[in-house]
C-alpha cells in the first residue's frame, strides 16, 4: 500500500490519539486471553510524523491488551502524515466493515467528528450517518451526542448488545449525577439490560412525580428488603416493588384480585387470569388436568363455588 | 409563498431540523387531495363507536398541544390543506348514499377545524355544504375562537360548533397556540347567542393537582356560557397515547406535567390511566355535569362498555339523548 510501511514498534513509543478512539469498552478480557495465547495478530495503525513520533489511530483495544499482556512490541502499519479526518473515516470504515458498533461507539464516533474534527451537524448527517448505518435525522444525532456525554456506568448500560441509540437515550433525561448513581446501582444488582432500562425510566418517573431525589427511591427499596435474600430473588423483588410504587392502583387491583381468588376457595389446578393490566372484559378460568376425571372435578368446583363466591372476581369490571 | 408542481417532492419530514415537528407546523401546503378524504372513523375493537365520519380537509395543525397524537402520526409533517372542495362534496354524497342512519361528520380529527378560518373562511363554506344535506350533521371542532366567519351566516340546524375544553392549568402548559379557556367560552357564548348549537369535548381529561376543582369550575363556566338546551353533546375522554409518544412529549414539551400520573398499557396499544383512576375521573365529570344539566347528552370517547356501565349505569344503547350520535 502506498505510503504505508509495516513495523514492529515498542509499545512505549506509541501515543494514543484519543480523537480516533471510539472503541467501547477499550479493555477486553477475551482479547487479552487471545493476545496472551497468540500475540497481536492484526497490526494496529499508527501515523508517523517527521520527528519520528508514532501516534495510534486504530487498534486501541489491541494496544491495551498488548500492554496488559506485557508484550514489549506490537505489529503496526505506519501511515505517512495524512489528513487526520480522512484517516478517521478510513479507520471508521475498517471497523464498520468487520463489526457492528454499539450505541456508545456510534456516539463517540459522531461526537469526535464534531468536537475534534470540527464537522458541522449537517456534515455529520450527510457524510458520517450513512457510513454508520444511521438514519439522517437530527433526533438520532441529538441522541448520540447525549450518549457521548454519559459517564462510565451509563456507558456500560448503553453499550450492551441490542440497545439502539434511541433506547439508550432514555437515560439522557436526567442530570449526570443521577444518571451515574442510578446506572451504577442497576449494574451492581445485575438487573439485565431490558429491566435496567425499564427501571431507569420508572425510577426517574417516581422521583419526578414524588419530587424526591433518585437516591431516596433507591434507598427506600433497598431498606424494604431483607438482606438474607439471594441476589437474583432480591433483584426481582426490587423490580416488583419499584413497579408497584409507580403503579399503585394497578398494584391494588392485583392484590384485591388475588384476595378474591383466594376467598373463592377454588382447588389447585384452576388458574384465574385477569386481562393484562385489568383492561378488558373477560377473566380466563384455566383448568389444568391430566385426565378427564380431574378435569371434571375441577370444573365442578368452579360451578359449585357459585356466583356469590365468584362475583368479587369481577368487581373491577 | 411559492408555487411548485409537486409539493411531495419537497422535504416533508424536516428530520434535519432541531425540532422537525415544530418546523413542519410552519409550512402550509395547499394542494388537491388526490385520495379519499371522507372516511368512516374505524373506531377501535372492543371500544364503543360513535358513528363519526372524518373529513380530512386539513392534515396537520398549527396548534402545538403536548398530547397531540399527530406529532407521531403523520408522515408529512407539514400542514396540508385540500383545495378540491368539489371532490369533497361528491365524497360526502357518496357516503350518505351508502348509509341510512344519522351520520356525524367532522373536520377536527387530523387538525383544528377553524385554525385558518379568519384567512380562508373554510368553515362557512362547509356550513353551506351541510345546510343542503340535512340528514348529515357537521361538527366543527376547535380550540380557537375563530368563529367570526361562521356565525355571521344564519344558523344551520345540522351544524354544531364544538370546543375542546380543558382545565386552565393544562391549557396553559400543554395547549400551545390555542385560545385560552375564557376566549373559547366567550366564542361559545357568541355562537349560542347567534342561534347555533354547540358541543364540548373534555378530551383529554387529565389528572394532576387540583383537577377536581378545576374541572368542576370549567363545567360551571361552560354552562354559564351555553345553557344545556343549546348543547348538542358533551364528550369525555381520558388522556391516552401510544407509548412512543412519551418520548416526544418529554422532548418537545418538557414543561408538561401530564405524564406524572399512573398509566397502563391497554389492549389497543395505548397508554391510559389505570382503570380506577379513569372511572373516578369520568364519574366526577359526570357528577359536575349532572349538577347543572342532568339530562345533557354525555358520552365517553374510546372506552369500553364496562366503563360506560361503571359511569352511567348503562351502555350507549340506552342513552336516549345520544340517539343521534350512536343510533
Amino acid at each position: 500500500m502506498k505510503g504505508v510501511t509495516f513495523a514492529s514498534l515498542p509499545l512505549a513509543d506509541i501515543n494514543p490519539d484519543q480523537r480516533f478512539c471510539f472503541s467501547h469498552p477499550v479493555s477486553s478480557d477475551s482479547l487479552l486471553d487471545s493476545v496472551r495465547e497468540n500475540g497481536v495478530l492484526q497490526p494496529v495503525w499508527v501515523v508517523g510524523d517527521e520527528a519520528g513520533e508514532k501516534t495510534l489511530v486504530s487498534g486501541f483495544r489491541r494496544l491495551d491488551a498488548a500492554a496488559r499482556a506485557g508484550l514489549p512490541t506490537i505489529p503496526a502499519l505506519v501511515f505517512a502524515v495524512t489528513a487526520p479526518y480522512d484517516l478517521f473515516i478510513r479507520h471508521l470504515d475498517e471497523n464498520t466493515a468487520t463489526r457492528e458498533l454499539n450505541s456508545v461507539e456510534l456516539a463517540l464516533a459522531v461526537g469526535s467528528a464534531i468536537a475534534n474534527f470540527g464537522k458541522s451537524h449537517d456534515e455529520v448527517m450527510d457524510g458520517l450517518a450513512p457510513r454508520l448505518g444511521l438514519e439522517r435525522s437530527r433526533k438520532v444525532l441529538d441522541d448520540l451526542l447525549a450518549i457521548a456525554g454519559f459517564g462510565p456506568a451509563a456507558r456500560e448500560l448503553a453499550s450492551a448488545k441490542g440497545v439502539a441509540p434511541g433506547r439508550a437515550a432514555v437515560m439522557a433525561s436526567c442530570g449526570d449525577g443521577d444518571r451515574e448513581t442510578l446506572c451504577r446501582w442497576l449494574l451492581d444488582h445485575r438487573f439485565g439490560v431490558n429491566k435496567s432500562l425499564k427501571l431507569f425510566e420508572t425510577i426517574m418517573e417516581i422521583a419526578e412525580a414524588e419530587k424526591i431525589p433518585v437516591e431516596n427511591v433507591i434507598e427506600d427499596v433497598e431498606t424494604s428488603i431483607t438482606d438474607d435474600m439471594d441476589p437474583p430473588a432480591r433483584a426481582a423483588r426490587m423490580f416488583d416493588l419499584i413497579s408497584a410504587r409507580r403503579n399503585p392502583q394497578l398494584e391494588k387491583m392485583k392484590n384485591d384480585f388475588a384476595a378474591a381468588v383466594k376467598s373463592a376457595g377454588l382447588p389447585g389446578g384452576v388458574e384465574i387470569i385477569p386481562p393484562a393490566n385489568f383492561e378488558g372484559r373477560h377473566i380466563e378460568f384455566r383448568i389444568r388436568a391430566g385426565d378427564a376425571k380431574t378435569a371434571v372435578t375441577r370444573a365442578r368446583a368452579v360451578a359449585d363455588a357459585g356466583e356469590k363466591k365468584l362475583n368479587p372476581l369481577f368487581k373491577w369490571i | 409563498m411559492r408555487v411548485v408542481a409537486d409539493p411531495d417532492a419537497l422535504d416533508r419530514r424536516f428530520d434535519a431540523a432541531p425540532d422537525p415537528i415544530g418546523q413542519g407546523k410552519r409550512e402550509l401546503v395547499l394542494a388537491p387531495n388526490r385520495g379519499r378524504f371522507v372516511r368512516k372513523c374505524p373506531g377501535t375493537m372492543g371500544l364503543v363507536c360513535c358513528n363519526y365520519w372524518v373529513i380530512d380537509l386539513a392534515e396537520g395543525c398549527s396548534l402545538d398541544c403536548s398530547y397531540c397524537v399527530l406529532q407521531g402520526y403523520l408522515n408529512d409533517r407539514r400542514i396540508r390543506l385540500a383545495t378540491n372542495i368539489g371532490d369533497l362534496v361528491d365524497q360526502i354524497d357518496a357516503e350518505l348514499a351508502r348509509w341510512s342512519g344519522p351520520a356525524r361528520f367532522g373536520t377536527g380529527e387530523l387538525s383544528d377545524s377553524l385554525m385558518f378560518d379568519p384567512a380562508l373562511g373554510l368553515g362557512a363554506e362547509l356550513v353551506e355544504i351541510f345546510r343542503a344535506r340535512p340528514r348529515a350533521t357537521l361538527e366543527l371542532k376547535t380550540k380557537t375562537d375563530n368563529i367570526g366567519g361562521v356565525i355571521t351566516a344564519p344558523p344551520a340546524s345540522n351544524v354544531v360548533l364544538a370546543w375542546s375544553l380543558n382545565r386552565p392549568s393544562v391549557i396553559a402548559s400543554d395547549e400551545k397556540g390555542a385560545a385560552g379557556l375564557d376566549a373559547r367560552l366567550a366564542a361559545a357564548r357568541k355562537a349560542v347567542e347567534a342561534g347555533w348549537k354547540v358541543a364540548f369535548h373534555f378530551d383529554p381529561l387529565t389528572l394532576g393537582p387540583g383537577w377536581e376543582e378545576e374541572y368542576s369550575d370549567v363545567v360551571n363556566r361552560m354552562f354559564d356560557a351555553a345553557s344545556p338546551d343549546n348543547v348538542a353533546w358533551i364528550s369525555l375522554g381520558a388522556l391516552r397515547f401510544h407509548p412512543s409518544m412519551k418520548k416526544i412529549i418529554k422532548r418537545r414539551h418538557g414543561e408538561s406535567g401530564i405524564l406524572g400520573a399512573e398509566f397502563v398499557l391497554c389492549p389497543d396499544a395505548k397508554m391510559r390511566y389505570a382503570k380506577p383512576l379513569r372511572r373516578e375521573l369520568f364519574r366526577k365529570m359526570k357528577s359536575f355535569i349532572d349538577a347543572r344539566a342532568p339530562s345533557a347528552p354525555v358520552y365517553l370517547c374510546m372506552e369500553g362498555i364496562e366503563m360506560w356501565n361503571a359511569v352511567f349505569g348503562h351502555g350507549p344503547a340506552r342513552a336516549c339523548a345520544l340517539e343521534s350520535v350512536f343510533g
